[in-house]
C-alpha cells in the first residue's frame, strides 16, 4: 500500500492535467530562505546538562573566595602604604565580601537569564 | 593519570612538572617540559583536527568536517551575542583560547597524560593576560570615561563611595575567578578520577561498584571540560564586551 | 602540591606564550580562514539556488499567467467566431426573407393587376351588352331605335350613379 501511494505521488504529470498547483510552492522557498540565515544564538546554547548545577555552586563559590582574597590583598597593600594597619584590611575585606556577593549575585542571575 | 596502585602514589603525581629538555635562555628557566610538550600536542591537535576536518571543503559537511563547524559557530556565536559585530577583530584570539583550553581539558582525560590547564599559573597566566588586553582596549577606546564602568547607572552619588571600590575589587577579581575556576575543576575532577581508579584497583574483583561510579565521573567530566573551556571563552567576550560597550551586564 | 612550586613556573610560562602564539597565528592565518570560505561558499551556494528557485517560481508563475491568457483568449476568439457566425446566418435568414417578402408583394401587384385588367375587360363587355340589351329594349318599348352613343352614355351615368 506503502509503496503504491508513493508511486503515485511520483507520477508525472498527464500532459492533458492541469499544470501542477504552485500555490505552495512560494510558501515553500520563503520556508528555505528563512533557514539560510547565518547562525543564530539559540544554536549557541552549550546544551542542557545536568552537571551546570554543581558547576554554579563551585562558580559562586569562587567568586566569594576570589573576592575576599582580593579584597584582604589591596587592604594589606594600602594599610602598608599608608600606615594604617590594620584598619584598611578590614575595610577592604569587608568590601570584598560585598563585592564577592555582589558578583555571585550577578553571576546567579545571568545563569538564570541564559538557563530560560 | 599515573598508575594509582601504589600507596606510595599520590593522586596528585599526575600533575607533576618534569624537565624532559634542560633549557635555559637569558638565566631563564625555559626547559621543555612534559606541560610544555602537552601544551604542543594540543596545538598539533588542534590544527590537524581542523585542517584534516575541513581539507574536502564540502558543501555537505562529513562528520569532522560539522565538527569543526560547530566549534566555529559556537564560538563565533558566543562573541557577536556577547560583544557585537565589534567583537569580530578578537574572534581568532578567542576561538584560540576556547580550543587551547578545550583540547588540554579533553586531552588530560586520557588516562597517563599531563592536564595542562590543571596547573593555576596556565590558567592565570590566561587570564592576566585577557585582563591586562581588556584593560587596554577599554582605556584606549574611552580614555578616561572607561572608568564609569565601576560607578553603575542610576546609582545615587552618596553611594558612591562604598560602590566603586567594591566594583573595583570586583574588576579585580576576575583574572583570579577566571583562573582559579578552571584550574580548580581540572585539578578537582582528575583528582577524583585518580581516586576512584585507585579504588577500582585496589579492590581487584570487588572494584565492580567503584568503576561504575568513575565510569559516572568520567562522563561527568567529559562535561565539565567541555563546559569550563566554553565558561573562559563566554567570560572573556563578557569583559571584552565591557571594555567595548563600556554598560554593565 | 606540584601546583604550588614555583620553580616551574617559569618554563610553563614560556612554553604557553610560544604554543599559544604558535596556535593563534595557525588559526588566524590557516584553519579559520579556510572554515570561514566553505561556511560563505555554502551560504553563496544556498542563496543562489533559492534566488534560482525564486526565479524558477517566477518563471512557472508567468508561464501559468501566460496559459491563463491564451485559453481565455482562445475562448474569447472561439465566443466571437460563434457569436459572428450566428449573426451571418441570421442576416443571409433575413435577407432571403426579405427576397421572398418582394416576391411575393410583387406576384400579389401582379395578380392585382391581372383581376384589375380582368375586371375591367369584364366590366367593359357588360357595357357593351348592357348597351345592346338597352338599344334592343328602347326599340321594343318605343319602336324607335335609338343611338348606341345615348345608350353607352345613359349606362356610363348609371354605372357612375351606382358606383
Amino acid at each position: 500500500m506503502f509503496v503504491a501511494a508513493q508511486m503515485t505521488d511520483d507520477r508525472p504529470p498527464q500532459p492533458g492535467a492541469p499544470p501542477p498547483d504552485l500555490g505552495d510552492f512560494g510558501d515553500r522557498l520563503r520556508r528555505a530562505q528563512g533557514q539560510n540565515e547565518p547562525v543564530g544564538p539559540q544554536e549557541t546554547g552549550a546544551g542542557g546538562v545536568n552537571a551546570k548545577g554543581m558547576g554554579a555552586a563551585f562558580r559562586i563559590a569562587t567568586e566569594l573566595i576570589a573576592a575576599l582574597v582580593v579584597g584582604a590583598g589591596l587592604g594589606l597593600l594600602l594599610d602598608r602604604w599608608l600606615g594604617t594597619r590594620p584598619i584598611l584590611l578590614l575595610v577592604f575585606l569587608a568590601l570584598g565580601m560585598a563585592s564577592g556577593i555582589l558578583s555571585a549575585f550577578r553571576e546567579a542571575k545571568r545563569m538564570g537569564a541564559a538557563s530560560e | 593519570m599515573e598508575e594509582a596502585g601504589h600507596a606510595e602514589h599520590s593522586p596528585l603525581a599526575q600533575f607533576e612538572i618534569h624537565r624532559l629538555i634542560p633549557l635555559e635562555f637569558f638565566g631563564i628557566d625555559a626547559s621543555f617540559t612534559n606541560a610544555a610538550l602537552f601544551m604542543l600536542i594540543s596545538v598539533a591537535l588542534i590544527t590537524w583536527f581542523l585542517m584534516a576536518a575541513t581539507r574536502g571543503q564540502n558543501l555537505v559537511p562529513g562528520r569532522l568536517q560539522a565538527m569543526a563547524e560547530a566549534s566555529y559557530g559556537l564560538i563565533a556565536g558566543a562573541v557577536r551575542d556577547n560583544v557585537g559585530t565589534e567583537g569580530k577583530q578578537y574572534f581568532p584570539f578567542v576561538f584560540s583560547l576556547f580550543m587551547f583550553i578545550l583540547f588540554a581539558n579533553f586531552i588530560g582525560l586520557i588516562p597517563h597524560t599531563f592536564t595542562v590547564t590543571s596547573h593555576i599559573i596556565v590558567t592565570f597566566a590566561l587570564a592576566m593576560f585577557i585582563f591586562i588586553a581588556v584593560t587596554i582596549i577599554g582605556l584606549w577606546r574611552h580614555k578616561l570615561h572607561f572608568f564609569s564602568l565601576f560607578l553603575p547607572h542610576g546609582v545615587p552619588i552618596f553611594l558612591a563611595p562604598l560602590l566603586v571600590p567594591i566594583e573595583i575589587i570586583g574588576y579585580l577579581t576576575r583574572p583570579i575567578s577566571l583562573s582559579v575556576r578552571l584550574a580548580a575543576n581540572m585539578l578537582a575532577g582528575h583528582t577524583m578520577l585518580e581516586v576512584f581508579a585507585g579504588f577500582v584497583v585496589a579492590l581487584g574483583i570487588f572494584g565492580f561498584a567503584p568503576f561504575l561510579f568513575v565510569i559516572a565521573i568520567y562522563g561527568l567530566e567529559v562535561i565539565v571540560a567541555f563546559l569550563q573551556a566554553y565558561v573562559f571563552a563566554v567570560l572573556t567576550c563578557l569583559y571584552l564586551s565591557d571594555a567595548i560597550n563600556l554598560h554593565k551586564h | 602540591m606540584p601546583q604550588m612550586d614555583f620553580t616551574t613556573y617559569a618554563p610553563q610560562l614560556v612554553w604557553l606564550v610560544i604554543s599559544f602564539v604558535l596556535l593563534y597565528v595557525l588559526m588566524a592565518r590557516m584553519a579559520l580562514p579556510r572554515i570561514e570560505s566553505i561556511l560563505s561558499m555554502r551560504e553563496r551556494r544556498i542563496e543562489g539556488d533559492l534566488t534560482e528557485a525564486a526565479e524558477m517560481g517566477r518563471k512557472a508563475e508567468a508561464a501559468q499567467k501566460n496559459f491563463d491568457k491564451v485559453t481565455s483568449e482562445t475562448r474569447a476568439r472561439a465566443q466571437k467566431l460563434a457569436s459572428e457566425s450566428r449573426a451571418a446566418a441570421n442576416t443571409a435568414q433575413l435577407a432571403r426573407m426579405a427576397k421572398k417578402d418582394a416576391e411575393l408583394a410583387e406576384q400579389a401587384k401582379k395578380s392585382d393587376a391581372e383581376i384589375t385588367a380582368a375586371r375591367n375587360k369584364a366590366m367593359g363587355s357588360l357595357r357593351d351588352v348592357a348597351a345592346d340589351v338597352a338599344q334592343a329594349a328602347a326599340e321594343k318599348v318605343t319602336g324607335s331605335r335609338i343611338s348606341r352613343d345615348v345608350a353607352l352614355q345613359a349606362i356610363d351615368a348609371e354605372l357612375k350613379a351606382r358606383g
